[in-house]
């Protein structure tokens, strides 16, 4: 190869560098001027909110813990991806909880392969409280239950008898005896413990001294009673006697009770020899496996709530004697404490199934919830309710109710009221059978607004951070919770997604408390009206301060426009995209997305 | 090394019509040639065609052919190849403590008609002007996280977390070039001859494209932010190394 021009190379390489440093002065915080970052807080969806209540719209107990069970326990967290299922507890209101629950965006579940668990709520001095979940999509839902305190008397619903048992080293002293009171169908609990029945905690060590014995009989005709019961009545996974896994199942119950024993060394969970309990079976009652109404010497199966892992368990079977000629008893021993029922399983795959037509609620769009029961129209017994439904448009609603017996015909109906405490339903179903039956509900009609009401609030809420926080946009996904002023239990108004939500559930002119409690995150605004007119409403932060006497304050300005050109002003903007948030609250929201990064 | 994989990190591959425009320029310089033959006086002892090969940063790799006018005058017709994937760069940029994963898309392969002016015999200095085509003109890219981050008790992978994609299109496709050589396009008694070419392409004003997924979605808006930003940023630095090849048999043995 030829000599190449070395000395001309030297030069190149020269200018080049030259030529590299002039296009290489570019300071990167000059091109990013003006941008602003836009972080959202959903790591992961969140599918379902539970409001923890106390049973008579009091405190609820600061020390609840939740402790969850099932086949998918690993999958649920709290929406900051903790496997500590920790409640929020608001200073402000202190008669409701919350627990947002959240899976991760991958983990798939839907009808077929449903994501099944079971959530357990204590707290000291309160009846521990199983729920068994099986959800299906993504749709957020919001559910109530209720926290009942061992101490309570008698409620609606629930029909309690207490008795105490004094022990000596060889066990009870003598034989102990109680009865609840009839419920409203006739139905009453009895159980005899025998003298010199040793009482063991959960592990087998023995309990000491006189024992608190709290005996409850559940009516689960009682439309409040489905979120104060101790236990759901169906199993995601069930197990036989000898703890073969039976997989999903409906229950048939015919009387649903608990025993709870409670001595200064712990609590009663078992026996070195058998109690004997009696049920009282109301007359004309069907037998869960035929239909037939029952009668002497039928047979009931009997189920307990294992609180080991958190379902079902097939215990035996309890005989159907007579009593006094006119009365039937069911007879059945058992050597451990929890929740019971007696009545029969029922195999229910698919389940009922809805299809909503409601051209008044698009999937995405402003949200309003209802409360729905499941009425046995044979006896008009309610069989199960649901407390939060949205009923949109093209909704697929699966519905897992007791049935009262195997292949029972179409016998149920489901009606819907706007709220719990209502009175007359908004809409009542044709007659569907509880297992198998597929209906298309059509509710464009009935739950259409009335001309001037239906009030759609579409929301817009962004603010930007400082300087100091590099001019985050925070753009929050959060559910919002609203009640009329002076109520107790909280509503879902709906969720705000990346800052962006719309409702219908708000009367113009009626006054409304709002609240977020979204684990750490827990704000309230109480007694706010709504407009009835265009106007500017001020909210001045209690918590928030640009400065020293410079409290933070949202000026929000309320449009009413008529969209749909009908006469009424129906749909409302609310924009609050222009807010300075104060360092303190930016601080929080960044907390919140980091904390507590390990 | 299969074809596939030459496509994968050469999309221009996939391209066979890049060869269509290539000849075309190839047969223009040849015209030109034709022109500037009538009217050039003495041009036997210059007329060292010459290939060339280039380097740099308009090239990965170009091939170029260069056609002498006169004595002092070339005129040189290129195809620089400048298309090419990054994939899975990983890199913490020695001063995050988490790794990112980077993907990077370059798509600016050019075809190029320069002439050259020499100004300065003695030091071989000519000036450069031309004209590029360029067939996308953009730079393109995404960055999400390597590995797995805890969040308390979840080990998210990068995908849940999401990334950040975005780059920038440069819509002039026709883009001016001036700038300077240095070195001889060919050598009267060599057949091989390296020069350098110190230049710019003017590109127009860029525009980006911005976003991201999952929980850094929704950053589209900062797109015309920075569009604006970098409005100035319209010159496209070129130091490209050429070696060249005369093929000129009678006066270069």
């Amino acid at each position: 190869m030829k000599r190449l021009h070395l000395h001309n190379l030297r030069l190149n390489a020269l200018l080049a560098v030259m030529v590299l440093g002039i296009f290489s002065c570019t300071n990167p915080e000059d091109l990013l001027n003006g941008t602003s970052v836009n972080v959202h807080n959903d790591f992961l969806i969140n599918p379902m909110t539970i409001q923890v209540l106390n049973y008579d719209g009091g405190e609820v107990p600061k020390d609840i813990s939740v402790s969850a069970y099932g086949p998918d326990k690993d999958h649920i967290f709290t929406v900051l991806g903790e496997k500590d299922l920790t409640v929020s507890y608001s200073d402000a209101d202190q008669n409701a909880a919350f627990l947002s629950l959240a899976v991760r965006r991958i983990t798939a579940f839907d009808e077929e392969d449903p994501l099944e668990f079971t959530l357990k709520f204590e707290a000291e001095g309160y009846m521990p409280v199983f729920r068994n979940f099986s959800l299906t999509d993504e749709d957020r839902t919001m559910q109530n239950i209720r926290m009942f305190p061992v101490s309570a008397s008698n409620i609606d619903g629930m029909n309690k008898e207490e008795v105490s048992i004094a022990q000596s080293g060889n066990g009870t002293l003598e034989l102990v005896s109680a009865r609840t009171p009839a419920s409203q169908n006739g139905q009453r609990i009895s159980i005899e413990v025998a003298p010199n029945t040793r009482m063991m905690d959960q592990s087998g060590k023995s309990i000491a001294g006189n024992v608190e014995a709290h005996v409850i009989s559940y009516d689960y005709t009682n439309r409040f009673i489905s979120s104060l019961a101790p236990v759901s009545l169906f199993a995601n996974n069930a197990r036989s006697q000898s703890g073969e896994e039976l997989g999903f199942l409906n229950f048939a119950p015919v009387a649903v009770y608990s025993i709870d024993m409670y001595g200064a060394e712990g609590e009663v969970k078992q026996f070195d020899q058998p109690i004997k309990v009696e049920v009282e079976i109301p007359a004309g009652t069907p037998h869960p496996e035929t239909g037939a109404l029952i009668k002497v010497g039928d047979e009931l199966e009997a189920w307990s709530f294992n609180e080991g892992f958190g379902d079902w368990q097939e215990e035996g079977s309890a005989k159907i004697v007579s009593e006094n000629g006119d009365k039937l008893i069911a007879h059945f021993e058992q050597t451990h404490l929890s929740t019971w029922f007696l009545g029969g399983r029922i195999f229910c795959r698919p389940s009922t199934r809805f299809l909503i037509q409601n051209s008044n609620q698009p999937k995405i769009g402003p949200q309003t919830y209802y409360f729905v029961e499941v009425v046995n129209t044979l006896n008009n017994n309610i069989v199960n309710t649901f407390s939060f439904t949205r009923f949109f448009d093209g909704e697929v609603i699966t519905v897992i109710v007791p049935a009262q017996f195997q292949n029972a015909p179409a016998i149920l109906q489901f009606n819907i009221y706007q709220y719990q405490e209502d009175a007359t339903p908004l809409y009542t179903s044709p007659l569907f059978a509880p297992c198998g039956d597929q209906l298309i509900i059509n509710l464009d009609d009935v739950l259409a607004p009335p001309p001037g009401l239906g009030t759609k609030f579409f929301v817009n809420v962004s603010g930007t951070c400082s300087a100091g926080f590099s001019n985050f946009v925070v753009r929050p996904t959060l559910p919002l919770q609203f009640r009329p002023s002076g109520a107790t239990a909280w509503n879902p108004l709906g969720w705000l997604d990346a800052g962006e939500g719309a409702s219908m559930a708000l009367e113009k002119g009626r006054f409304y408390d709002f609240r977020i409690a979204y684990r750490t995150l827990d704000r309230c605004v109480f007694n706010l009206q709504v407009p009835t007119q265009d106007s500017t409403v001020i909210i001045e932060s209690s918590v928030y301060q640009y400065g020293p006497s410079m409290p933070f304050s949202e000026t929000i300005d309320v449009d009413y426009v008529d969209t749909d050109n009908d006469g009424f002003d129906e749909t409302v903007f609310f924009n609050y995209t222009n807010i300075n948030v104060p360092d303190q609250a930016c601080q929080e929201y960044i907390d919140f997305l980091n904390a507590p990064i390990n | 090394m299969n074809r596939s994989y030459l496509e994968e990190i050469f999309p221009m591959f996939k391209n066979q019509s890049l060869i269509k425009p290539m000849l075309l320029l190839l047969c223009l310089t040849a015209m030109v040639k034709g022109y500037a033959q009538t009217s050039t006086l003495n041009p036997s002892k210059q007329d060292h065609h010459s290939l060339g090969l280039i380097i740099g940063s308009s090239a990965l790799l170009g091939i170029e052919y260069a056609q002498p006018l006169n004595t002092k005058t070339w005129l040189r017709a290129n195809l620089s190849f400048m298309d090419f994937n990054i994939r899975k760069w990983e890199t913490n940029f020695n001063r995050y403590e988490q790794y990112a994963t980077i993907n990077l898309d370059i798509r600016n392969t050019s075809l190029s008609l320069l002439a050259d002016y020499l100004v300065h015999p003695k030091l071989n200095l000519r000036l450069v002007t031309g004209l590029g085509f360029f067939l996308m003109n953009e730079f393109s890219g995404s960055v999400k996280l390597r590995d797995p981050l805890k969040i308390n008790d979840i080990y998210f992978q990068p995908d849940e977390l999401g990334y950040v994609y975005g780059g920038v299109r440069y819509n002039l496709r026709l883009n001016p070039y001036f700038g300077i050589a240095l070195g001889r396009i060919t050598h009267p008694k060599r057949r091989l001859a390296v020069s350098l070419d110190l230049g710019t392409y003017y590109k127009g004003a860029p525009e980006v494209f911005i976003n991201g997924t999952a929980v850094i979605r929704n950053n589209e808006h900062n797109a015309e932010v920075l569009t604006n930003n970098m409005s100035g940023y319209r010159w496209y630095p070129v130091i490209n190394l050429r070696l060249g090849y005369s093929i000129d048999p009678k006066d270069n043995p």
